[in-house]
């Protein structure tokens, strides 16, 4: 029975109709967060026991179930566990409906959860659109807030504008094939032969397009900004690393298994992908005073990191890529989480002053996670940035690599000025309140991988395995 | 029939009055059931006239209608970046026509053209959507159930704010 792959997608759709259908008797915060919280777990556990069954396909071949999607499946679970863990304080500052919150997380990661595992243009466009639509509503949820709406209206705009492209790119690469399935697509380019055909060229660059929108690559990056300053701190947090690890994941198969063999046109793509975002996200942040639009900029440069590995266009680039995105889900929620921690106050870098007098403990999380973003040595982020960058020397794109590093250096400067006024000011603002155990419980898991993958940065390399073409 | 859903789209653009330009769209969704019906789809040509000729370009009207009309009126048509949108256009058209000459097409595509023609009526499309589509058409019930909470979410927030 084929329905037996999809159980950890059932689970959190499940979990999400459950939460609309009680939505009129939940009223607390605790009850939505634990339902997500164990629908999650569920999700991720279930997704590693169907795969002990062997990797296989089912629904006409539209669904895999194989290492690679496994290892996005349980990634995505832990994204959504952590933000929903790390929205609790601003469920009850602001005036969100819990239940519906909730389950808009839960479907959104649902969408995520079938896009990773599609091997097919169309379950993969409509995975993508589901996690985007929920995506628009989560940044314009707290709708008395005028900067919220805007967000919201931008970000579904520009997102309308990016569904619109990838669909033509996927219409096209039909026109050309005659085939939305990703095997099919491979085995109708191979007999094709090697020479360039107009229509598959640009088919390619609008799919790589529509899919670079999700990872907010440059030139596809101008929602990013807006909309994280517009949303709440975890709903940031969750597109941050939900909607980039699924772009990458996505991207990933795409290239390694429909368009495989046009290799040499899609490493062109990315690395000019990858190049701009690594620049322009490094050098446009260093001008910022907002926090969350600074850890936009960032996110931006961060996709171009990622996409770093996938030039190579084999199996170990795709390896080291996808270890970037395991850890990056971790350091940027981290990230995000403190933001969110701090409230009002987290949200201008000027809030930062003298944090580390007032609240040690949480400068020295947010020290750990600014230095795992720069990519600092014991942390987790120097062990992603270098899995990287040694896949772009090893694909021969050396002047890439020396960009990447350069550009590491100059996000030093951004990521560091916070810590500097943690550390070296006085504080001008009241300490703030304790937070609530769900917080900290994510914070600490944050930073624990975060840790952990700086010490044994070997640990993930058995399981991340690349998608099987 | 093309030809004139081409006129009926340039026109639809071109007009200066928004509820000229929605009966525009609205000959331009009639001639396009029309060309699904001479291809032999008569459920998508029926779904073309009941849901977008009916139902949305309704929509389309009632925005209109609540908006500004003489605002909308006064201002210029265009933008000023209208002879870059007409040639990203024309570039799509001519995608369009590549497609259909054939140019390079991979031997798939040919073997699609051998299956005879497009089978369009309701229980081919019946049989492929609960068939082979059964999970792209439940994964995109689940998309609309999103739209739905997300809709009544917003808009009930909304009425009950300041």
């Amino acid at each position: 029975m084929s329905l037996a792959l999809l159980v950890p997608e059932l689970i959190l759709a499940g979990m999400a109709l459950a939460l609309i259908l009680a939505a009129r008797r939940i009223q607390q915060t605790p009850v939505a967060v634990a339902g997500t919280v164990l629908a999650a777990m569920a999700a991720a556990l279930a997704s590693v026991w169907v795969l002990s069954g062997g990797a296989r396909a089912g629904f006409e071949g539209m669904i895999a179930l194989d290492g690679y999607s496994q290892f996005f499946k349980v990634l995505i679970s832990a994204t959504l566990a952590l933000a929903a863990l790390l929205s609790v304080r601003n469920l009850d500052a602001e005036h969100v409906p819990r239940a519906e919150y909730h389950a808009l997380l839960l479907l959104a990661s649902t969408g995520m959860m079938l896009a990773v595992s599609s091997r097919d243009l169309l379950p993969l466009y409509l995975g993508l659109e589901l996690m985007t639509l929920c995506a628009y509503i989560l940044v314009g949820i707290r709708v008395e807030r005028q900067e919220s709406n805007e967000a919201a209206i931008k970000y579904f705009l520009l997102g309308s504008f990016a569904s619109a492209v990838l669909i033509y790119g996927i219409s096209l690469t039909y026109a050309v094939t005659g085939t939305t399935d990703f095997a099919g697509i491979a085995s109708a380019l191979s007999k094709h032969g090697t020479g360039s055909n107009l229509l598959l060229l640009v088919a390619i660059g609008l799919v790589a397009a529509g899919l670079a929108f999700k990872i907010a690559a440059v030139p596809m990056h101008a929602w990013a900004p807006d909309a994280y300053q517009g949303a709440s701190a975890p709903v940031a947090g969750f597109l941050a690393a939900g909607s980039k690890a699924v772009g990458l994941a996505a991207l990933g198969r795409v290239c390694l298994a429909a368009y495989g063999s046009e290799a040499r046109v899609l490493s062109v793509v990315l690395a000019g992908l990858a190049g701009l975002s690594i620049v322009v996200g490094s050098i446009i942040a260093l001008s910022q005073t907002d926090m969350k639009r600074l850890l936009a900029y960032s996110s931006i440069a961060h996709a171009g990191y990622a996409l770093l590995g996938l030039i190579a266009g084999t199996g170990d680039g795709a390896s080291a890529t996808m270890t970037y995105a395991f850890y990056y889900v971790f350091m940027t929620l981290g990230t995000f989480g403190v933001v969110a921690a701090l409230g009002e106050r987290g949200e201008t870098l000027d809030g930062y002053r003298g944090l580390a007098a007032q609240r040690p403990g949480i400068a020295l999380l947010m020290l750990l996670f600014l230095m795992s973003l720069t990519g600092i040595p014991p942390t987790a982020g120097f062990a992603a940035k270098f899995f990287v960058i040694l896949s772009a020397v090893r694909a021969g794109h050396i002047a890439l690599a020396v960009l990447a590093v350069a550009c590491s250096v100059v996000s030093a400067f951004f990521y560091m000025r916070v810590a500097v006024l943690m550390y070296m000011n006085a504080p001008r603002e009241p300490a703030p309140s304790r937070f609530p155990a769900a917080m900290s419980a994510a914070l600490a898991v944050a930073a624990l991988v975060t840790l952990i993958g700086g010490i044994s940065p070997g640990s993930l390399a058995r399981w991340a395995a690349p998608p099987i073409p | 029939m093309a030809a004139a859903s081409v006129a009926s789209a340039l026109l639809a653009v071109t007009r200066k009055n928004p509820v000229h330009s929605m009966l525009w769209v609205l000959t331009l969704f009639l001639h396009v059931a029309g060309i699904f019906l001479l291809l032999g789809a008569e459920f998508l040509a029926a779904v073309q006239v009941i849901v977008y000729a009916g139902a949305i370009l309704i929509f389309y009207i009632f925005v209109v209608m609540l908006l500004d009309l003489p605002d909308e009126e006064a201002r210029p048509r265009f933008g000023k970046h209208w002879p870059l949108a007409a040639a990203v256009g024309l570039c799509f058209a001519a995608l369009a026509w590549l497609v259909r000459a054939g140019t390079g097409v991979a031997p798939a595509a040919t073997r699609l053209a051998a299956e005879g023609p497009p089978r369009g009526g309701l229980s081919a499309i019946g049989m492929a959507l609960f068939g082979p589509f059964a999970l792209p058409f439940e994964m995109a019930s689940l998309l609309l159930l999103a739209a739905i909470v997300g809709a009544v979410v917003l808009a009930r927030r909304r009425a009950a704010g300041p």
